[in-house]
C-alpha cells in the first residue's frame, strides 16, 4: 500500500536522497506556526470563493443569492431552497481541504454528528455532502448579526451580555452532552437573530477541517467517573484511557481555532483538548463583551477583572475568571454551571447576604441607580454593605458652625447676644463652605449619604441672610427716601409715619421670606436633579448602559 | 544555550526566552569577547558549512580550491573579521553567510596569487572528499549558486533536526521506534499504523500516540533549529516559507 517513491502528503514524487517517507517540503511545512492553520502562501489561503454565478450550476436546487461571509473554514452564501421556498445558508469548504487524506470518511462521520445537533441555540444543519469539488453544508439561515459585528459597533451592554451568555451555555452543554466540542468559539461564530436569540455556528467544524492530519480526541464528559479524574490526567493516563474506550486518538500536531480565543491547552497540548476548552473560549468572549477588550493572551500575564474596567457586579468577575483558568481542571467543568452562576447573580440583588458587592441597588448584576439614571461609581472605600445611607459628616459640621454663628447674625438685627464678635462671620462662612462640600458629596454618593436638606441649609444660611439684609436695607432706604419727605411736609403725622414704617418692615420681611423660599426651592430642585457623568469622580468608569 | 540579558532571543512555547546561537553571535560582534560567542559560531558553522562549499563550487572553483577557500572563509569568520560589518537589520544567519561568502570570494579573486592556506589551523573539519561527493549529487544544470546555497541550506536544516531527533530517541532506547515511525513524520496515511503496530508489538492506538509525540517533538526541534539562525522569533515563519521555496 505504501509507495516508497511518493510523498504521502503532497503526492509528489520523492526526490532522491529524501528522508524516509516524506519529501522535504512537507517536512519543512510541519514547522509552520499553528496560527496559520496549515494554509501557507502556496495553499488555499489565497483561495477565492467562487462567484455566485460559478456556484449556481453546482446547486441547481438552490437559488444562490449572495456571498455573505468567508473565513479560514470556507465561504458562506445566502440561498433559497426552491422547493421549500425557505432561506438557507450554504457553506462550502475550500477544495484544498477535500484533498486531504481520508477526508471523505471523516466528513461523513463528523457532518452526521454535527447534523444531529438540534437545539434552538445551535444553527441547524439541514443537509451536507459533496458536489463536484465542494464539500458543503446546508444550514439554517440566521437573519441578524454576529457578535463580532456587535462588538465592533461597541453596542454590547452588560445587560445584553448577561442575556447572551446563558444561551451560549445552553448550546454548549447540549453539544457537550453529545460528545461534540466546538473548539472555535469566537464572536464570529456567535450569531444573533432579530429576536435576540443566540445561534452558534460551526459546531465541530474545526475538528473536521483540522490540519489534514486527523481528528482530535473527544473526551465525553465523564458522568460516572470520580471527580478527581480531571486533575491527575497526565498524558499517558488520559490517552490510554481514551484508547481503551475506543475513542479516536488520531494524532494531530496542529492547533485549530482562533488563537486569542483558544484555551491554553489547545495551543500547548492539542491532544488533550476536551469540552472545557469551549468554556475557556466562552470566558474570553464574555470578558470581551463586558470590557470591549481581550484578556491579555500572553502566558503568565494577568489581566484586569471586568469590574475594574466598568461598573459591574463583582460576582461576575468570579465567573469570568474561573472560566478563564489556565488549568482546565480549575475551570467550570460544565457549561451549565456557568449558566447557573450567571442566572443566580442576575436574580439576586447584590446586597443579599451571599453577595459581596458594594451597593444596595435596584438592578442586580449592574450597579444600577437608585431610581435615577446613571450607574454608580465602583469600589468607593466608604461603601456600605446593605446599610442605610449615613448622614453626611460635612453637613453636620456645617450645621454646627451655623449654630455657632447664627446668634451673631441676630446682632445685625440689633439683638446683641454673641459673646465673641469675630466668631460669628467666621463660623457662618465655615458653615457655608461645609454646606457646599456636603452638597457635592451627597450628590456624588448617589444615595449613600443623606442629609441634603441640612447641607442646603448650611450652605445657604449665610448667603440668604446677606441677601435678606441687602434687600431689607435697600428697600427700607428707598422707602425712607420716599416717606420721610411725607413726614416733613406734614402730610402724615408721626403716628401715621410709624404705622407706615412698620407696614414697610412687614412688607420687607414678607418679601424676603418669599425670595428666600423661592431660592431655597430652586436650590432644592437643583440639588435633587439626576447626577450627570461629569460630576462623578474621575476614577469611576461608566458602562454604556441604558437607564 | 544560556540566556543572556538584553539579547535578542527566540520564544519557545513555554514563554521562556532562550538566546539563539546567531543572536549570541550578533550581540557579541561588537565586543569580540567570550567563549560563548565562539562556541555558538562554531556550532553554527558546523551545521551549515556545506551550503558554503556548494556555493563556492558552483561559482566555478574546482574541488581543491573550493575546499581551501571554504576553510579560509570560516577561519576568518571565526576570527571575527567579518562580523563587525554585519547588517543587523536582516538578522538571518543564512543571509549573512551568503553575503559574507560573496564578499570573501570577490576579495580572494583579487588576491588569488597570494592565497594563504590557513597555516594549518583548520577549525572546521572539512572532509574534502565527502564534500565533493555530496556536491556531485546535485542536479547540475538549473540552479544558480545562490539558489543552490539556499537549497542546501534547507537540506542542512532538516538534516540537523532529524539527526538530533534520531539521537534523542536512540538515547532513550527507542531507536527502532524512531525508524518505524519516521515515515509518519509528515503524517503518513493511517493505514501504516496497523503495520507498524504488528511490527513493533504495540497496539495501534499506542502507535498513534507515539507518532503524535514524535511529530510534536520534531516540530519543536525544527522550529528551534531555525530559530538558532534567527535574531528574533518573528522571522521563523518567513524563513520556513523561504526554505520551502528553495527546495
Amino acid at each position: 500500500m505504501t509507495d516508497e517513491n511518493i510523498c504521502p502528503r503532497c503526492h509528489n514524487p520523492l526526490p532522491p536522497g529524501s528522508p524516509k517517507g516524506a519529501c522535504r517540503k512537507c517536512l519543512l511545512k510541519q514547522g509552520l506556526s499553528p496560527d496559520t492553520i496549515g494554509y501557507t502562501a502556496d495553499d488555499h489561503a489565497t483561495w477565492t470563493p467562487p462567484a455566485v454565478e460559478q456556484l449556481q450550476p453546482v446547486f441547481p436546487e438552490l437559488d444562490i443569492l449572495e456571498l455573505i461571509g468567508r473565513g479560514g473554514m470556507g465561504a458562506v452564501y445566502k440561498a433559497r431552497q426552491k422547493e421549500l421556498d425557505r432561506l438557507v445558508a450554504l457553506k462550502i469548504l475550500p477544495p484544498e481541504i477535500g484533498r486531504q487524506e481520508s477526508f471523505a470518511q471523516r466528513f461523513a462521520r463528523e457532518a452526521q454528528a454535527m447534523a444531529r445537533l438540534s437545539h434552538p441555540n445551535i444553527v441547524t444543519i439541514h443537509d451536507f455532502g459533496q458536489k463536484n469539488e465542494y464539500y458543503f453544508f446546508l444550514m439554517e439561515y440566521v437573519d441578524g448579526l454576529n457578535l463580532r459585528q456587535l462588538l465592533n459597533a461597541g453596542t454590547v451592554s452588560p445587560k445584553e451580555a448577561l442575556a447572551i451568555v446563558p444561551q451560549i451555555c445552553d448550546a454548549l452543554q447540549y453539544a457537550h452532552d453529545r460528545g461534540i466540542v466546538h473548539r472555535d468559539i469566537k464572536p464570529e461564530n456567535i450569531l444573533l437573530n432579530r429576536q435576540g436569540q443566540v445561534k452558534i455556528a460551526d459546531f465541530g467544524l474545526a475538528k473536521l477541517v483540522g490540519h489534514g492530519m486527523g481528528s482530535l480526541p473527544v473526551r465525553v464528559p465523564p458522568v460516572e467517573e470520580e471527580p478527581g479524574r480531571g486533575q491527575d490526567a497526565n498524558e499517558t493516563h488520559g490517552q490510554d484511557a481514551r484508547a481503551t474506550h475506543g475513542q479516536d486518538v488520531h494524532a494531530t500536531e496542529s492547533v485549530m481555532g482562533t488563537p486569542q480565543y483558544m484555551a491554553p491547552e489547545q495551543v500547548e497540548r492539542p491532544a488533550e483538548v476536551d469540552h472545557r476548552a469551549d468554556i475557556y473560549s466562552l470566558g474570553v468572549v464574555f470578558y470581551q463583551m463586558l470590557t470591549g477588550e481581550l484578556p491579555s493572551g500572553r502566558p503568565g500575564e494577568t489581566f484586569e477583572p471586568p469590574s475594574r474596567k466598568l461598573v459591574i457586579d463583582v460576582r461576575l468577575d468570579e465567573v469570568v475568571l474561573r472560566a478563564l483558568e489556565k488549568e482546565p481542571s480549575r475551570r467550570y467543568q460544565q457549561a451549565s454551571q456557568v449558566r447557573t452562576e450567571v442566572e443566580t447573580i442576575v436574580a439576586t440583588p447584590p446586597g443579599a447576604p451571599s453577595g459581596t458587592s458594594q451597593d444596595t441597588t435596584a438592578v442586580p448584576g449592574l450597579r444600577g441607580p437608585q431610581g435615577q439614571a446613571g450607574p454608580t461609581p465602583p469600589s468607593a472605600p466608604t461603601a456600605n454593605v446593605g446599610k442605610a445611607p449615613r448622614l453626611s459628616r460635612m453637613a453636620l459640621v456645617g450645621a454646627i458652625c451655623a449654630a455657632v454663628g447664627f446668634p451673631g447674625i441676630l446682632h445685625i438685627f440689633d439683638i446683641a447676644l454673641v459673646p465673641v464678635p469675630g466668631l460669628a462671620p467666621g463660623a457662618l462662612i465655615a458653615a457655608t463652605a461645609c454646606g457646599i462640600v456636603a452638597l457635592v458629596n451627597i450628590r456624588r454618593s448617589q444615595g449613600r449619604l443623606r442629609g441634603l436638606g441640612l447641607a442646603l441649609f448650611d450652605s445657604m444660611l449665610l448667603p440668604l441672610l446677606v441677601l435678606d439684609g441687602l434687600v431689607g436695607w435697600g428697600i427700607s432706604s428707598v422707602l425712607d427716601l420716599l416717606l420721610k419727605p411725607l413726614l416733613r411736609s406734614g402730610v402724615w403725622t408721626r403716628e401715621e409715619y410709624k404705622t407706615a414704617d412698620h407696614l414697610c418692615d412687614i412688607l420687607i420681611v414678607v418679601l424676603c421670606l418669599l425670595i428666600d423660599f423661592l431660592i431655597v426651592l430652586w436650590a432644592w430642585r437643583a440639588a435633587k436633579r439626576p447626577v450627570n457623568h461629569a460630576e462623578l469622580p474621575p476614577d469611576s468608569v461608566q458602562a454604556p448602559s441604558s437607564p | 544555550m544560556s540566556s543572556q540579558t538584553g539579547q535578542p532571543s527566540s520564544w519557545n512555547a513555554k514563554g521562556q526566552f532562550a538566546a539563539t546561537r546567531w543572536s549570541v553571535v550578533l550581540a557579541a560582534a561588537k565586543d569580540r569577547s567570550g567563549t560563548h560567542t565562539r562556541r555558538a559560531l562554531e556550532e553554527l558553522i558546523h551545521a551549515y558549512w556545506f551550503p558554503v562549499y556548494a556555493y563556492v563550487r558552483r561559482q566555478g572553483q574546482g574541488p581543491q580550491q573550493a575546499e581551501d577557500l571554504t576553510q579560509e572563509f570560516f577561519t576568518r569568520l571565526l576570527e571575527k573579521k567579518h562580523l563587525a560589518s554585519v547588517d543587523q537589520s536582516k538578522g538571518r544567519f543564512r543571509s549573512f553567510l551568503l553575503t559574507a561568502v560573496k564578499r570573501f570570494l570577490v576579495n580572494e579573486w583579487d588576491k588569488s596569487q597570494a592565497l594563504k592556506r590557513g597555516g594549518g589551523k583548520h577549525f572546521i573539519a572539512l572532509d574534502g572528499l565527502e564534500a565533493e561527493a555530496r556536491y556531485r549529487v546535485e542536479p547540475v544544470n538549473e540552479l544558480t549558486p545562490e539558489r543552490l546555497f539556499d537549497r542546501r541550506w534547507a537540506i542542512a536544516v532538516l538534516d540537523q533536526v532529524l539527526t538530533r531527533l534520531r539521537q534523542e530517541y536512540i538515547d532513550r532506547g527507542k531507536g527502532n521506534l524512531f525508524e518505524s515511525l519516521q515515515s509518519s513524520l509528515a503524517d503518513g496515511p493511517e493505514g501504516n499504523y496497523a503495520n507498524i503496530a504488528t511490527e513493533m508489538g504495540m497496539s495501534e492506538s499506542a502507535v498513534k500516540v507515539a507518532a503524535h509525540r514524535l511529530r510534536r517533538r520534531y516540530r519543536r526541534l525544527l522550529r528551534e533549529e531555525i530559530a538558532q539562525t534567527m535574531a528574533g522569533p518573528e522571522e521563523i515563519e518567513a524563513e520556513i516559507r523561504h526554505l520551502m521555496e528553495s527546495l
